[in-house]
């Protein structure tokens, strides 16, 4: 395997183009791009803020996502962001559930309320949760 | 994707991907419970996106190529010295400083998960992150460094430094020859992410 060629940004060893065409040598800074999708953001975020505010010590944390990185790799190397992060979700699903913060089924329904939510709304409205939203949605 | 089931006159909205919905439950979930508040997360996201990075790490390497005091407090001391500098680590993690020499070469690897310095260098990269360089960096390191366009000569010592949850670390790369005459600033521009972990050296801005 090479790092330069098959890892997800193959060109970011190589001289950028546009350092050139500044003037005096001033280089643009380097190229950082902290998370390649939204809900990569988001799922940091979550997991950050809940062991900043105390329901469980990053420690604890690491110990759960070294677990599930090591399972997933098993199934499948883990040599994506898409599939570092979604390791990184199961991960903190499965130590909410085991800190009963919350549980499978909550998880579940929410995420249906949500399918709902966006097949009802009209493309280009904002979707919101309450639209399409029935009886289902406890919380 | 359940289109059939739309009955609006109108296209809806594309569904997310399941991660993508995953993360929404979660997040609905936790802020009714009142365990997340979303300002606060907009707050987390705007930092890591916005005011850390590589860049305050290259500031702390080109001081401690300008300044021996800060060089002897930072090898001592990192986290206290950084600090000082106004980078602090969120979750609590001691930072350990490692310089390179024309004896050894230092890298890091997280072999758990993907542990970084964040306030220095803020999110890891996508190979940082990689099953690959994870587990080979430990096992055979200057293969890997090689791979990175980086020979490492047979008589200097390639250090390998396992991060974990409680002890991150930073490479100091050696102050490129020729220069001398350069302001501190300057220099931070030849200070690249990947010297800071290991896997490449400083570069002049113009070939980076």
């Amino acid at each position: 395997m090479n790092f330069q060629s098959e890892i997800e940004h193959p060109n970011e060893f190589l001289p950028s183009a546009s350092v050139e065409a500044r003037p005096n040598g001033a280089r643009p800074p380097e190229e950082y791009i902290a998370f390649d999708a939204p809900w990569h953001a988001q799922l940091f975020a979550i997991t950050v803020h809940l062991s900043e505010t105390g329901r469980f010590s990053w420690t604890e944390w690491t110990k759960q996502f070294g677990e599930e990185l090591k399972r997933s790799r098993s199934a499948r190397p883990t040599d994506s962001s898409e599939a570092y992060y979604a390791a990184w979700l199961a991960a903190l699903e499965k130590l909410l559930m085991r800190l009963n913060l919350s549980a499978r089924h909550e998880l579940d329904s929410l995420r249906e309320s949500w399918v709902r939510a966006y097949v009802a709304t009209p493309h280009g409205q904002p979707v919101k949760l309450d639209r399409g939203a029935d009886s289902t949605e406890k919380v | 994707m359940p289109h059939d089931h739309c009955e609006s006159d109108h296209p809806h909205n594309l569904l997310p991907s399941d991660p993508e919905l995953r993360v929404k439950a979660l997040e609905t979930v936790l802020v009714k419970k009142g365990l997340v508040d979303p300002a606060a997360l907009d707050a987390i996201i705007e930092i890591y996106e916005n005011r850390v990075g590589p860049r305050n790490g290259a500031r702390v390497v080109a001081k401690s190529w300008c300044d021996d005091e800060f060089r002897s407090e930072l090898l001592e001391d990192a986290s206290s010295a950084v600090g000082k500098l106004g980078y602090s680590g969120r979750q609590g993690a001691h930072l350990v400083a490692v310089e390179n020499s024309p004896e050894v070469h230092n890298v890091v690897v997280c072999t758990l998960c993907s542990c970084y310095p964040w306030p220095l260098l803020g999110i890891p990269p996508a190979w940082y992150k990689s099953d690959p360089y994870r587990s080979r960096m430990v096992r055979e390191p200057r293969k890997v460094l090689k791979e990175f366009g980086l020979e490492i000569e047979s008589g200097r010592k390639v250090r390998v430094w396992d991060s974990t949850a409680e002890i991150r670390y930073l490479v100091v790369p050696m102050r490129p020859e020729g220069t001398e005459n350069f302001t501190e600033s300057d220099l931070a521009d030849w200070v690249t992410r990947d010297s800071m972990v290991g896997t490449g050296l400083p570069k002049p801005p113009a070939s980076q």
